[in-house]
């Protein structure tokens, strides 16, 4: 349909039938995806080839253009770099006040000796929390999408998934479940270490939570989902990732008011050193931590199973 | 101590994030729905207030979350303009969401609908801390929040249409939110700040020594590219059709509306606070902008008169929609720069209100999306015939609507400029032509029913039952795009106050 032709049967008055004619009715195969619309403009250059030859004039302009736009990517980048300060100079622009300042009153200020701690949970405990949301707002789509439910999983597909589930019960791998029966205690009480040492040492609620995490998939490997259901489930994994997610939004609304207001925030800030020290970073650390660990073993579970268990 | 307003934009992110955390502990959709209704009410109230307060004060402030002290932490930034954008924002967000009700009820299986709502309100969370910030890696996380919320948006109806949608939306949103933080992470080594006035300052004085003058321009080209992509500008908008035309009402309605105008609000701050528009303009990075706006106005409105699907025809209209706000920042001046700003509110109540009456339209007509069937609609489903046909006649630029006075800014705003009034001008011309072409014979067709005893496309349809959630969005943002027609100055006059106190 033509624009002039639209045009001319507006102005006349003609039956509207020409303006938006009806469609054509859907073919079972190939079925017509926003894809194939978009490539048929490029098509109307090569008209006359058949559908193969069309193909390769398309593939072949692809791969040209891919290659432009590495090129043209490169050289920037190459650009870039060649101009920019070099690594390790002290008088580069990143050495300025804002580090040394981090760095001398980072204790006293926040209270815990890993001065990583101090920044991320403290003076930037605000685009912290924003990182622990996106973990959350990751699992929550991964569930929008894999969760089972009625449309997609069909009663073929449940017993499909019943019968992968007897039969993991019953060739369960020896060398696998020995193996892990004595890693995964090693596995849970270091990451349990990693995360309530986030303020005393590197490591912290991300790094301590994905050692969490990974010590669950192990068990679930080990025991088979069933085994981990028995004592994480669906209802336990929601209410440890609110909780610990709550704590935190928590903890900043009122560390947030209270700093900017100039009020004293009656978080005791402890002895340097000590576990129970940093005022707001342990328990954050714990918080993240936590939440942390389900995220990890929700994706593999939701990935695997389409459910939680 | 200080007044308790100021308090109110940080509790309403911080509010939202821990409401859509909430929300996933609830199984009824209905519920969660009602409890979206509360907070996005309740945040358009905390926005009402900061905004009036802040015009009392006549000034704008900093916030400094946690430990006091400028340069050490993350800090928000209130003005007028971020509190109106923002109180728009939650208005248009809870109208998106009232509109297309019933359609998600239709779309989303009920075991997800509360999730869809957890998007929702991080999405709401996100946009606000996008437009408050004042800390350029504040605004990177939110980015990141914003990409998910998005493409869970356009996922949540799970149909294939919708998946490739996704996969399409996602590369390109995360190809430039690569952008976006490794242009970040330069130009944090060549200045060694993150806050935007500190940025703004180590930029000026990089700039006046000539030092490290190729770096700064490509970072921030890079930055720009990543946000432009992000907002669809023209070369990059091609995930944007697929995306908002295949997904459920509501989520076209809050993408198109909210989401690629967040990025948009963002460059806006890049430009104002953080590279300042002088050295902007002597980068010849506006200039860009301008022939890009101007291609997005063409080719957008080009290619929605060849479609003849409804929603995929208003997501191309977005397209040279966006064209039109890259169009006024391009052309550099203060003026220009208010006319894209009322172009970001007009298109935000606008399009929304399009995709719902679409969407309702649709509906009357057993689901039908197609032009063809779409025939007599507006006699099925009247109030959305009637919303349908305000709205298309503002994007086309009829007098005492929004659109009018976007086009009449930006003219009056080209005005100005060399040659940039000859492109702006025949740009705008052209456009509205293209706009009417398409607009104009959907709204016909919507209208018309047997007028020639043509055969009826859909026969025994009955007029559909109006819902009082549709009604009351369908007269807001009717009544918004109105408004903005008519009250031209005071909102003007409010924008350029926001904008000299950026």
């Amino acid at each position: 349909m033509s624009l002039w032709k639209r045009l001319s049967a507006w102005a006349d008055g003609e039956e509207r039938e020409q303006w938006y004619s009806r469609p054509k009715p859907r073919r079972e195969k190939p079925r017509r995806t926003g894809e194939h619309r978009q490539h048929e403009g490029v098509f109307e250059l090569v008209k006359g080839l058949n559908k193969e030859q069309k193909t390769r004039v398309f593939n072949t302009l692809y791969y040209i253009s891919c290659v432009v736009v590495c090129v043209v990517m490169m050289s920037v980048l190459t650009l870039i770099m060649v101009n920019l300060p070099p690594f390790g100079d002290p008088a580069n622009p990143t050495n300025n006040e804002l580090s040394r300042y981090y760095i001398e009153h980072g204790l006293e200020d926040a209270g815990a000796i890993n001065l990583v701690g101090n920044m991320i949970l403290s003076y930037r405990v605000f685009d912290t929390f924003g990182e622990s949301s996106v973990l959350f707002l990751a699992t929550t789509s991964v569930m929008m999408l894999m969760l089972r439910d009625s449309r997609n999983t069909g009663r073929d597909l449940l017993r499909d998934f019943r019968r992968e589930n007897t039969a993991e019960l019953e060739a369960l791998d020896h060398l696998l479940r020995s193996c892990s029966r004595l890693l995964v205690p090693m596995v849970f009480t270091f990451g349990v270490y990693v995360i309530f040492n986030g303020h005393l040492s590197p490591g912290g609620g991300f790094a301590g939570g994905s050692i969490l995490g990974g010590g669950l998939i192990l068990y679930a490997q080990e025991f088979g989902t069933t085994g981990v259901s028995r004592y994480f489930t669906n209802h336990l994994y929601h209410i440890i990732k609110v909780t610990a997610l709550a704590i935190y939004g928590v903890l900043l609304l009122y560390y947030g008011f209270m700093g900017v207001n100039g009020l004293a925030n009656h978080i005791w800030l402890g002895i340097p050193g000590t576990i129970l020290s940093s005022g707001i970073i342990m328990p954050i650390n714990v918080a993240v931590g936590f939440e942390v660990a389900c995220t990890i073993y929700a994706f593999y579970s939701l990935f695997h199973k389409g459910e939680i268990k | 101590m200080l007044p308790f307003y100021q308090n109110l934009p940080f509790f309403s992110i911080v509010a939202c994030m821990l409401t859509g955390i909430f929300t996933s502990l609830i199984h009824n959709g209905r519920t969660a729905f009602r409890v979206n209704l509360v907070l996005l009410s309740a945040v358009a109230a905390a926005q009402l207030t900061t905004l009036v307060c802040v015009v009392r004060s006549g000034a704008a402030y900093d916030y400094m979350v946690g430990i006091i002290g400028h340069p050490w932490g993350n800090e928000l930034r209130v003005g007028p303009l971020e509190a109106a954008l923002c109180l728009a924002f939650a208005v248009v967000m809870m109208m998106c969401v009232l509109g297309g009700w019933e359609d998600l009820n239709h779309d989303i299986h009920p075991e997800k609908l509360p999730l869809y709502f957890v998007m929702c309100d991080l999405m709401m969370a996100s946009l606000m801390a996008l437009t408050y910030t004042n800390d350029l890696f504040t605004a990177y996380v939110f980015i990141e929040i914003n990409t998910i919320a998005a493409c869970a948006l356009v996922m949540a109806k799970d149909n294939g249409a919708t998946i490739a949608a996704t996969m399409r939306y996602l590369m390109m949103s995360l190809l430039a939110s690569g952008l976006f933080l490794f242009g970040l992470s330069l130009l944090y080594w060549i200045t060694g700040q993150l806050l935007i006035p500190d940025v703004r300052d180590a930029i000026q004085q990089l700039y006046a020594t000539g030092q490290y003058a190729i770096p700064l321009t490509l970072i921030l080209g890079m930055m720009m590219t990543g946000l432009s992509v992000k907002s669809a500008l023209y070369p990059f908008h091609t995930w944007l059709p697929d995306a908002h035309g295949s997904a459920t009402t509501s989520s076209s309605a809050i993408l198109s509306g909210l989401v690629l105008k967040a990025y948009i609000v963002l460059i806006i701050k890049i430009i104002y606070q953080v590279v300042t528009p002088e050295i902007f303009n002597a980068l010849h990075l506006n200039n860009v902008f301008l022939v890009m706006g101007v291609l997005a106005m063409i080719t957008g409105s080009l290619n929605a008169i060849w479609e003849t699907h409804v929603k995929r025809m208003i997501a191309y209209s977005s397209v040279a929609q966006i064209g039109y706000i890259f169009l006024g920042i391009g052309l550099g001046t203060r003026a220009a720069m208010i006319a894209a700003v009322y172009q970001i509110l007009v298109h935000a109540f606008t399009k929304p209100l399009l995709f719902c009456c679409a969407g309702e339209l649709a509906s009357a007509n057993w689901h039908h999306k197609h032009l063809y069937y779409l025939r007599g609609a507006g006699h099925h489903a009247p109030l959305a015939g009637l919303g349908f046909t305000l709205g298309g006649l503002s994007m086309v630029g009829v007098p005492l609507l929004g659109g009018f006075a976007v086009k009449f800014y930006l003219a009056d705003a080209a005005l100005l400029g060399s040659w940039q009034l000859v492109v702006a001008l025949g740009a705008l011309a052209a456009s509205s032509l293209l706009n009417a072409l398409y607009y104009v014979p959907v709204i016909v067709n919507i209208w018309s029913k047997n007028l020639h005893g043509d055969p009826d496309p859909l026969p025994g349809l009955r007029r559909k039952p109006v819902h009082a959630p549709f009604v009351v969005s369908t007269l807001c943002l009717s009544l918004g795009a109105v408004a903005l027609g008519i009250f031209l100055q005071p909102v003007a006059d409010l924008l350029a106050l926001g904008l000299s106190l950026m």
